[in-house]
């Protein structure tokens, strides 16, 4: 039992390992020639664009809901002309980063990790080796590089697709003007509390990309295989972006002190 | 990976650029970034938790930010606020302003407030400095508040006086100019009530606030803002024990803790409470120098419905003053809010007085009342002796309710009865306020008369008082 | 000819060489102390039961697969010991069909063999395409170009797969079973096309193969790997006239495939 155990700690740090020298082989090659301009643009196309309706979607929902829930616990103070205030802190600081990593991680970290197991068990993988083709570069980096430059993009789009959700919901029970909604919503923000969040999923982009990329292409045993790198793509990035959120919150107020409530 | 998708991925990373820009635009444009702006700077003590990027308003308006905050090398120098004031408002500050450091409403955030200088003092220099003034501490306030007391000690006590005087002029005057009387007695005994009721709302909050009931009186409780105050309030407490109306006091109070509606009302009360010293005085000058004259009667009376409606005014102020929720807790606890205004259904259901034991005390008007000369019930010699046996019972039981008179009567229509067990219950609690120093507040009369049943209550009893003492 | 071959062998032109090269996935064992050498432009066809371990030997000369112990050297250089670039500029002249073809299923019949073309010449589209297209027609699927990969058949996609190997302009061709799952007629084209290659373009070719009629049709030498041991290595004769029982009864055999 304990022999046992202690076999499988091994195998997990192990694997752990790998994905680290992984991550990092592949953040060395970001800035490495050849860049491959043309998968890169494919990629973005892939996961930015298509991800685009998912996150508008539920940016608007999720606004509505947090801006419902906010005016709730804001009427009894008497305090509802705080409610754009409070939704755009609630949304632009964490709700919106941690909701489109999370979303994206759903979305596009099964994605790659179906397709590039896919790849790596019909020999598609050793196929591009064969010509003369990096395939990590090709493949990985290509990817991971579209992660990283999507999910600030997306992110950007959640914040403001959840505002003008908090603003539908809004208009309806108050009528508020759009302009002055915006305007207050943005009122009580500082600039360290609307970059650094927003820059930090440029991380979660990393550990989304490199996680499901890591699965897919060291995918084995076919078919069957190829199916769990993709769910585990999706479960182990999103713990390791749930995680690593904990850690770039702690950063972000030890840089930016003000940002601490 | 044609040429449209490259479109699409362009617009896509183009536009999501964008609106990134826009939001860092707005939260730029909310902190003046892209205005004109100068910078100016003020010493202060303590900062009290203002930070780097806070707001500053200039006599309200949002106008800049907090650009920086020069931490002291030594204890007894102080910190060095630096902060940038949109062009736009430069005219209004001026080399005489002065910065205090403020909280935005009641839980808010730190705001630095300029307030605009006086008209004939130069503009204020880009880079210069100007005054601060330390942000406030509750001892301050409640020395504040002991010479406010004082002084609206001194106010009342000339309204009072003129008031009197005019009444004995009046008085004095009053063989001469009979009928005048007549019409006005009417306005001046509710001009009195309304007076009398006024000090008894704002007493019963004050020394409410003193106890620790309600958020007002919370907010005193607290610890550490207790030790500070503990000795304020010593000093306080006997002015307070003494005046018949502290709506300055409370207007401090409340204007300190920025709730900002009640500011104004309280603030018109005092302006009525002036206005009425000046016109009683004006009345009473009139009165005697033209005494007799045709002008004077419409004059005194135009004057007394005057005084009465800012009377009025003033009492509905205070009225609202006890609803408004930084002392609510304090109503809610005592089980009521205004005895006079207890109805008989009111009175008789269980949410009245919640919580309170009661003890009662049965007296038949028999043992109570005698007739006088024009045949109205008036308490005889024996049933003030009744009254101060049964209140020497009751004044056992702890004085922290209500004390209610009950007046019964068992003859005639339900009005009838309704009327006569008022006029026996507010004989009664008359007697019983000043013979015993009752807080009036705390003692309500409510006639059973029309809600008595035929055959009567406990054994028969129809004709006479209870008196109920609430306690807990 | 197999006088010029001794000749070849003897003055050292060998194309490939396994010097007693062993390969183990974690506890299982597939090839044991391997050694032979593929002279230049000679065709040398691989035999054995399926899991034997013949694909695994075609990725390790191609360098897909490292070596646990032994060397194996290609065209001179030991292909483990290059490092990424020098193995990148050694494979552009190397072809590799595999065994299930590993069409790029996200891009088109047509691109895929144009693929290698895009990435490794500068020449215009329109050339790389009419190029890409004779190529296909080559294997007899001059109408595919525009047809995605998943719609082909089996043997359609091999022959596609071969196609794009081709494109690279081989000197070194690696051939995982290319009949497998075709019918005789085109299978015997195939062969033709795999002949032709070498006497014309004196490319050296390592065949996969169970067609043992196949395998004697374009066959300069053979080995037969069983259980991850080269079992007998030689000329078809030599090989019909193996000590081996398994070995003669697979080259006695007339199962096609
Ligand atoms: N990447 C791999 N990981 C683990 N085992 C493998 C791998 N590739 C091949 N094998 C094993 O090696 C053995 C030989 O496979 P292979 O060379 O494909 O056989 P064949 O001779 O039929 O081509 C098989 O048992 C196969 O399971
Ligand atoms: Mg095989």
């Amino acid at each position: 039992m304990l022999v046992r155990t202690v076999a499988a700690a091994e195998d997990a740090i192990e694997w752990f390992g790998g994905l680290s020298l992984f991550t990092g082989r592949a953040v060395r090659e970001l800035f490495r020639r050849p860049f491959e301009f043309t998968e890169v643009l494919k990629q973005v196309f892939e996961i930015g664009w298509r991800s685009a309706p998912l996150i508008i979607l539920s940016g608007l929902a999720v606004g509505a809901v947090l801006s419902m829930h906010t005016r709730s616990t804001l009427e009894r103070f008497g305090a509802v002309s705080m409610i754009p205030t409070a939704l755009a802190f609630a949304l632009v600081t964490e709700t919106g980063p941690l909701i489109t990593g999370l979303l994206v991680s759903g979305r596009v970290g099964a994605g790659i990790g179906a397709e590039l197991g896919g790849m790596r068990v019909t020999e598609q993988i050793d196929a591009l080796d064969s010509l003369a083709v990096d395939s990590f570069k090709y493949l990985v980096v290509t990817r991971v590089m579209a992660c990283i430059i999507a999910l600030p993009l997306l992110t950007v789009l959640m914040n403001l697709s959840g505002l003008l959700g908090g603003y539908l919901a809004e208009a309806v029970v108050s009528g508020a003007s759009f302009t002055f909604y915006f305007r207050s919503a943005f009122n009580g923000l500082a600039f360290s509390n609307y970059i650094p969040p927003t820059i930090k999923t440029v991380v979660f982009g990393l550990i989304i990309g490199s996680t499901s990329a890591y699965l897919g292409y060291n995918a084995t045993g076919g078919a069957e295989g190829v199916g769990r790198a993709s769910t585990q793509s999706v479960v182990l990035s999103s713990i390791f972006l749930i995680v690593c959120n904990v850690i770039l919150v702690k950063c972000i107020f030890f840089l930016f002190p003000g940002t601490a409530l | 990976m044609n040429r449209n998708k490259k479109l699409i991925v362009g617009i896509f990373v183009g536009g999501c650029l964008l609106l990134f820009g826009v939001g860092l635009f707005l939260i730029g444009d909310s902190q003046q970034l892209f205005t004109k702006s100068f910078t100016v700077y003020a010493d202060f003590a303590k900062i009290t938790g203002i930070q780097d990027g806070g707001k500053v308003r200039v006599a309200g308006m949002d106008a800049g930010t907090v650009t920086n905050i020069e931490v002291p090398s030594r204890p007894d120098t102080p910190f060095r606020v630096q902060f940038r004031i949109v062009e736009k408002l430069h005219p209004l500050v001026r080399q005489d302003s002065v910065a205090t450091i403020q909280t935005d409403g009641l839980l808010g955030n730190k705001y630095l407030q300029i307030d605009a200088g006086s008209p004939d003092s130069p503009l204020a220099r880009d880079n210069s400095k100007i005054a601060s003034k330390e942000p406030f501490e509750w001892s301050d306030i409640m020395d504040e508040i002991n010479g406010v007391v004082k002084e609206v000690n001194g106010v009342v006590a000339g309204v009072k006086d003129q008031l009197v005087s005019t009444l004995s002029q009046i008085e004095g005057t009053a063989q001469t100019t009979n009928l005048l009387i007549h019409d006005a007695a009417p306005n001046v005994k509710s001009i009195l009530a309304s007076a009398d009721k006024i000090g008894a709302n704002l007493r019963e909050i004050v020394s409410g606030i003193q106890e620790g009931q309600g958020t007002m009186g919370a907010l005193f409780k607290d610890k550490e803002m207790y030790s500070s105050v503990k000795r304020s309030i010593e000093k306080a407490e006997e002015t307070v024990g003494n005046i018949r109306d502290t709506s300055a006091s409370a207007k401090k109070i409340v204007g300190k803790v920025e709730v900002s509606d009640i500011v104004p009302e309280v603030e018109r009360t005092v302006k009525n409470l002036q206005q009425i010293t000046a016109r009683v005085k004006d009345a009473v000058d009139t009165f005697q120098s033209a005494a007799g004259e045709g002008g004077v009667a419409e004059n005194l009376q135009r004057t007394l419905a005057d005084a009465h409606e800012a009377m009025s005014d003033l009492s509905d102020d205070t009225e609202a003053l006890k609803h408004n929720f930084l002392f609510r807790g304090f109503f809610n606890s005592r089980g009521f809010y205004d005895l006079a205004a207890v109805t008989a259904p009111e009175y008789q259901s269980p949410a009245f007085a919640k919580g309170f034991k009661r003890e009662r005390v049965w007296m038949e008007s028999a043992n109570l009342f005698a007739r006088d000369a024009k045949g109205a019930e008036v308490l005889s010699v024996e049933g003030k002796a009744r009254l101060d046996e049964a209140m020497t019972a009751l004044l056992k039981f702890p004085r922290n309710g209500p004390l209610m008179v009950e007046g019964f009567a068992g003859e005639g229509t339900p009005s009838e009865r309704y009327l006569l067990g008022r006029a026996r219950a507010v004989r009664v609690e008359t007697y019983l306020v000043t013979r015993f120093h009752l807080r009036p507040a705390y003692v309500g009369v409510i006639s059973m008369g029309a809600e008595l049943p035929d055959k009567g209550i406990s054994g028969g009893f129809k004709e006479g008082v209870g008196i109920v003492s609430f306690y807990k | 000819m197999t006088e010029e071959l001794e000749a070849g062998r003897k003055s050292g032109k060998c194309a490939i060489e396994f010097a007693s090269v062993s390969k183990a996935f974690g506890s299982r064992v597939v090839l044991k102390d391997v050694s032979f050498s593929v002279a230049e432009g000679t065709t040398y066809v691989l035999l054995g039961r399926s899991g034997a371990g013949k694909s695994v030997t075609l990725k390790l000369i191609d360098g897909l697969l490292k070596a646990d112990s032994g060397t194996v050297t290609v065209n001179g250089e030991d292909i483990a010991a290059l490092e990424h670039r020098a193995l990148a500029q050694s494979r552009k002249r190397i072809g590799y069909l595999f065994q299930s073809a590993a069409l790029f299923d996200s891009i088109s019949v047509g691109e895929n063999v144009a693929f290698p073309l895009r990435r490794h010449t500068k020449k215009p589209d329109a050339e790389i395409r009419s190029q890409a297209q004779g190529l296909l027609e080559q294997v007899g699927l001059g109408k595919e170009y525009d047809s995605m990969p998943g719609d082909l058949s089996g043997g359609m996609r091999k022959r596609a797969g071969l196609a794009r190997a081709l494109a690279v302009e081989p000197s070194l061709l690696l051939v995982d079973e290319p009949s497998a799952g075709l019918d005789p007629v085109t299978s015997t084209e195939i062969d033709e096309l795999l002949i032709d290659i070498k006497t014309n373009r004196h490319a050296t070719l390592v065949v996969v193969t169970h067609n043992i009629q196949s395998a004697r049709r374009i066959a300069d030498r053979m080995a037969f790997i069983d259980e991850g041991r080269l079992l007998a290595e030689g000329t078809v004769k030599e090989l019909e006239h193996s000590e081996h029982e398994l070995v003669q009864a697979f080259m006695n055999s007339h199962m096609g495939g």
